[in-house]
């Protein structure tokens, strides 16, 4: 069955300069289909995290060629990039990275406010429909920074979901979550990618995590030495 | 509907109220310094222009001293006759010529808003063997008066009665302490050509210049030119007052170009006085900058020092699709709130000192502190104060848009 490709890359390297010049990536080219929960692995250096800076739009310092939707990413100005960021991917963070003054609510409405597809009324509505599907809509109004780690982290992916994106990007997302949280999250990464089809790439080193996703990209020393089975 | 930026910097603001209502107080100390500063020079200059204006006419018309001329000029012709030369003020009438002219044209200028012949006449007062010598003005004392507010510097006796008493005069009260001399007293008058005129008292005045009372007196034209010994077609000065004294430079020219005769305009007259007036500005121009310039700095610090702060901030706002350019927004939106509780606050202490100020009395013919409220100086003020936080803001602004949230997500 031929899948609708929703990234793909051509061709990526990066280099590092500093201390001396050193490739980080080299020769990276892979495609993610629309509704799959990829996850990239790799020891410690191997360029994962890299890598999703790139596909994420923030870094443009690299070679090769980018596309999102089949439109080519490399070479858009840095403006025409956050309006793309804005309406196409979503971001979760190992450290949750909420916005501490702000209510969880508000954390959430925010990148759809900067939207500006929807009312004020209406995308108050469409947050608080994801803080409930995430299980946190009690907590809407309290400050990010009253929440629990596991609670804030809900709260992050709520607001990754609520412009609903093509694709999420996932920096760690259990990294310093304990087991049981592990497990709510990965939930809803799954749901996430089977009923509402959108894309989940995850940089991750748990292993069983990677296991459970649709397929596993490996690195090593900035190469793809596994592209993991498409199913 | 409220922006999403607009929204971000309140909360930001209303995070940090502390920090806010110290840079805004920054910010309104600065603006009430400028406002009083810049009120406060346009308060004395208007007293002490009143007081130029008091003695001095804005432009002057009368007739120069000439030097006399040698009879034959050329001296390098070998004529054979030699000329001795031995120059001198010439010994010509000051008289203007048909002064009634002059006055009716001067004042069919636009420009001019009242024009009036003077006499003035070096002259001794005599009471018994006592004597003073002292300028006497030959004026229309109606005319004088609107121009000079003599009726400003009254002490005794009223200005009509000059009108109607032909060998009236009014004394400054320094003459009169003198020569102990009282109103309705006789006062014997020596002209510098000799004339003797009986004159009687009929008013006495006082200014905030000692010498000008101990010298000054004023008269009816026709006494004037009785005590020089000319008759009434003799005129020495026409003073002249215009819409606007600031352009008098220029306009003496005019002036001088219509009647053919020397004009002098009171900037030329009172060099000293406006030199003094331009160090004034120019000082209080940098006082107030220099305090501006630390309010500005205060806002500076302060959002220069959350930039720092919220770097994390920062980096999310970009990763969820914020742009540089609505960073700055944010930023330079928060500064100006910041500048405008300052402001705000600043006008009001500026009204309220400028309030205060204009109730101390100083005495003299001043009065009160020569202060008011000025709406042009506060308008100023205000938009001052928004461009020097707009400023403050804009440079921490600019760094905060630069921040690259890749390099802040991988530490």
């Amino acid at each position: 069955m031929e899948r609708e490709i929703v990234l793909r890359t051509k061709g990526i390297g990066k280099y590092f300069y500093d201390p001396v010049k050193f490739k980080v990536l080299d020769d990276i080219s892979f495609e993610a289909y629309k509704g799959e929960f990829l996850t990239l692995i790799g020891k410690s250096g191997s360029g994962k995290s890299t890598l999703l800076y790139i596909l994420s739009t923030m870094d443009t310092d690299y070679e090769g060629e980018l596309f999102i939707d089949e439109e080519k990413i490399t070479g858009q100005k840095i403006n025409k990039l956050a309006t793309i960021r804005n309406k196409n991917i979503g971001f979760i963070f190992q450290f949750h990275y909420l916005l501490p003054e702000f209510s969880c609510l508000q954390n959430v409405m925010i990148p759809a406010l900067k939207l500006g597809k929807y009312s004020h009324q209406e995308v108050e509505e469409q947050a608080y429909k994801r803080l409930e599907i995430l299980g946190v809509k009690d907590q809407a109004l309290k400050p990010a920074s009253k929440l629990s780690g596991g609670q804030q982290q809900r709260v992050a992916i709520a607001r990754a979901l609520i412009n609903n994106p093509k694709i999420i990007m996932c920096d760690e997302p259990t990294g310093n979550l304990d087991s049981k949280n592990t497990q709510i999250v990965f939930d809803i990464f799954k749901q996430i990618a089977q009923e509402f089809h959108q894309t989940i790439i995850a940089v991750t080193h748990d292993i069983d995590f990677a296991k459970a996703s649709d397929r596993t990209i490996e690195l090593a020393d900035g190469k793809i030495i596994s592209h993991g089975l498409v199913k | 509907m409220k922006s999403v930026n607009t929204e971000i910097a309140l909360t930001h603001i209303l995070a940090r109220k502390r920090q806010t209502l110290v840079a805004s107080m920054g910010v309104a100390v600065g603006i009430a310094i400028y406002i009083c500063l810049n009120t406060l020079i346009i308060g004395t200059n208007r007293y002490s222009d009143n007081a130029i204006f008091k003695t001095t006419p804005h432009i002057r018309v009368y007739k120069d001293d000439q030097i006399s001329q040698p009879l034959s000029k050329d001296t390098s012709q070998k004529t054979g006759t030699i000329v001795i030369v031995n120059p001198k003020i010439s010994n010509i009438s000051k008289n203007l010529i048909n002064p009634v002219k002059l006055v009716n044209d001067i004042k069919n200028k636009p420009e001019v808003t009242a024009a009036t012949p003077m006499v003035t006449a070096n002259i001794f007062y005599n009471n018994g063997k006592s004597q003073l010598t002292g300028v006497g003005w030959g004026i229309n004392i109606i005319e004088a008066d609107e121009m000079f507010d003599i009726q400003s510097t009254w002490v005794d006796g009223n200005m009509r009665t000059l009108l109607n008493t032909p060998n009236g005069i009014i004394l400054g009260v320094g003459i009169a302490d003198k020569l102990s001399l009282k109103m309705n007293d006789n006062v014997s008058i020596i002209s510098s050509i000799g004339v003797i005129k009986l004159m009687k008292v009929v008013g006495l005045f006082k200014t905030s210049n000692s010498v000008t009372d101990k010298s000054k007196s004023y008269m009816n034209l026709a006494a004037a030119q009785q005590l020089l010994g000319e008759g009434p077609n003799y005129v020495t000065d026409i003073y002249v007052e215009i819409k606007n004294p600031e352009t008098a430079p220029q306009y003496a020219s005019v002036i001088s170009d219509l009647t053919g005769y020397t004009t002098e305009d009171w900037k030329s007259a009172n060099e000293l006085f406006v030199a003094g007036k331009k160090i004034r500005a120019v000082m209080f121009l940098f006082i107030s900058w220099a305090i501006l310039l630390v309010a500005a700095f205060g806002i500076y610090n302060i959002l220069n020092m959350t930039v720092s702060q919220k770097l994390n901030d920062i980096a999310i706002l970009k990763a969820n699709g914020f742009s540089g350019k609505d960073v700055v927004r944010i930023f330079v939106m928060e500064a100006m709130i910041m500048g405008i509780i300052g402001t705000t606050i600043g006008f009001l202490l500026a009204a309220i000192i400028v309030n205060l100020l204009s109730r101390i009395y100083i005495g003299a013919d001043l009065g009160y502190f020569p202060i008011q409220f000025e709406l042009s100086v506060s308008l100023t003020g205000l938009g001052v104060g928004m461009l020097v936080t707009f400023l403050a803001g804009y440079v921490p602004a600019r760094k905060a848009a630069r921040v690259d949230p890749v390099a802040i997500f991988r530490k």
